[in-house]
């Protein structure tokens, strides 16, 4: 029988009394690569914590991997939004990317730390950065150490939080790129309020504004959009098309 | 030099300066990277409560500041986490209460304290044998903890967010490590007082800081740093006749401001 990574059926939380998402139900299949996006505040992140068993949903039921989402962990690999870590940490590349072994069942790695890191770092084409201080790389560049730290358990689940936020456009394709390129038979969830460039790399794509509007292709409709943010959207094309929200009015 | 070591307390206090620079230099190194200063300032200071019920009980007062300082630093780790407090109210809270503690213990005490002062303020001149053995096996409990479990502290001090997620334990490693501090204030408590515990738990990790790409160096650098503003404190504080551990912390400070100034190559 074929498990989905991840399904969530009906799925309710709310903060302090007030709503962050309502009645939301998502079903990813293996192998695909699904960018949720929508408007700040819309429970982009919250979804990715309650599918990482770190927020429990108020109602609702959630199977990652087929298990709750809690024993699913150490099949899940993670890239936060915008690491709380100080620049100036000391820590090297590669001591960083040793990090996402932890918490997971020893018996279960293939590899010893060091081919394991060095592994990880050539995916994301980091290894000659392995003995670089964290804070001595480029923002594109540390993303891709948190996605190697991400990789380093050999995931079935990778789930990143808005890896491209503080990253310039050309910056943001290679990382797209590359989680083209280690997809193979890992399945992937990318949270971004970027509505534009993600689109011609992922699969599906699914837009959360409190309740989702789930779509079972690449295409995302104005109305869909223009419902979702609540506001007029239109396509604009200067390097690389996307879609903006027009300065306006909320009546 | 040679010949202040002739003495027995000049001895006593060398050792006890260089067990007292591994313990504040490894856990120092964690309190500043995760930038747990305050709390680490709590918890010297809630110390205090166990000297005064030291003296209240008439025993040695390193032995009850140890479980006394534990249970603080367990206290602050709990109820800063687990209410709606704000950290810093918590840690001000246990900061005073400890100080009440120790005021009221020693007022009830029968006879005089007279080595108040030394708890306060520090006299590294007056560690016993007895003392040093007290050092050395907190020592061994610091070092053989932070062996065992660097790998974790380093990631809750890294991203306490992406170390939960992998399903490590947030909740005991931090209360692990808030007891690691606990046990490195009782240590310092001998060698600079519980008011100036925190200089030498900040500083010599501050300066190292600076240099260190990882910190696993910062590590084996911070207790050298703290060997040297100790040993040097110590000596110019025999020979020029002032207080052990206020010379000590001028020099860690003097030498931390330079350090300020001091450029980083930028391809190091």
């Amino acid at each position: 029988m074929i498990v989905n990574p991840i399904e969530l059926q009906d799925v309710s939380f709310a903060y302090n009394g007030t709503d962050v998402l309502r009645r939301v139900s998502l079903t990813v299949r293996p192998g695909e690569f699904l960018a949720v996006i929508g408007p700040n505040g819309g429970g982009k992140t919250t979804l990715l914590k309650i599918i990482l068993g770190m927020l429990k949903p108020s109602e609702g039921d959630v199977k990652v991997l087929g298990v709750d989402p809690v024993s699913a962990r150490p099949l899940i690999g993670y890239v936060p939004q915008r690491s709380a870590h100080e620049r100036d940490f000391p820590i090297s590349v590669w001591d960083a990317v040793l990090m996402g072994r932890l918490g997971r069942k020893k018996n279960s790695f293939v590899q010893s730390p060091e081919d394991a890191v060095a592994s990880a770092l050539k995916a994301v084409e980091m290894l000659d950065y392995k003995n670089r201080q964290i804070g001595r790389l480029s923002e594109g560049q540390r993303q891709r150490v948190f996605v190697a730290r991400a990789l380093i358990g050999n995931p079935k689940l990778l789930l990143l939080d808005e890896p491209t936020a503080s990253v310039d456009v050309v910056m943001q394709a290679g990382i797209y790129q590359l989680l083209q390129k280690i997809k193979q038979d890992l399945t992937i969830v990318l949270v971004t309020h970027d509505i534009g460039v993600i689109a011609s790399y992922v699969d599906k794509i699914a837009c959360l504004g409190g309740e989702m509007f789930y779509h079972d292709s690449k295409e995302i409709g104005h109305k869909d959009l223009e419902s979702m943010y609540d506001c007029p959207v239109e396509l604009i094309a200067h390097g690389v098309p996307h879609r903006v929200v027009r300065e306006h009015r909320h009546d | 030099m040679i010949e202040a070591f002739q003495y027995e307390f000049m001895r006593n206090a060398l050792l006890a300066a260089l067990l007292a620079s591994v313990a504040c230099g490894v856990v120092g190194t964690y309190v500043v990277v995760k930038r747990i200063v305050f709390i680490a300032g709590g918890i010297s200071h809630a110390a205090f409560g166990g000297i005064g019920l030291g003296y209240f009980l008439g025993v040695n007062p390193l032995w009850v500041v140890t479980p006394f300082s534990l249970a603080a630093a367990l206290a602050i780790g709990l109820i800063s986490r687990k209410s709606k407090t704000a950290e810093d109210t918590t840690i001000g809270v246990f900061w005073s209460l400890g100080m009440a503690l120790g005021i009221l213990f020693i007022g009830l005490a029968p006879g005089y304290a007279p080595d108040l002062f030394s708890y306060l303020f520090g006299n590294i001149l007056t560690v016993s044998l007895s003392d040093l053995y007290v050092l050395l096996v907190l020592d061994v409990v610091i070092l053989v903890t932070v062996w065992l479990l660097h790998r974790q502290f380093q990631a809750i001090a890294f991203d306490e967010e992406y170390a939960a997620a992998s399903g490590l334990p947030v909740m005991g490693l931090n209360l692990a490590l808030l007891g690691l501090i606990a046990l490195t204030v009782v240590i310092l408590i001998r060698i600079v007082g519980i008011i100036l515990v925190i200089a030498l738990l900040t500083i010599p990790a501050a300066v190292a800081r600076k240099w260190a790409g990882s910190l696993k160096t910062m590590m084996w650098t911070a207790p050298l740093w703290a060997a040297f503003f100790t040993c040097s404190g110590l000596m110019v504080s025999y020979y020029l006749d002032i207080p052990s551990g206020a010379t000590i912390i001028l020099i860690a400070g003097s030498v931390y401001f330079i350090n300020l100034v001091v450029k980083r190559d930028a391809s190091a």
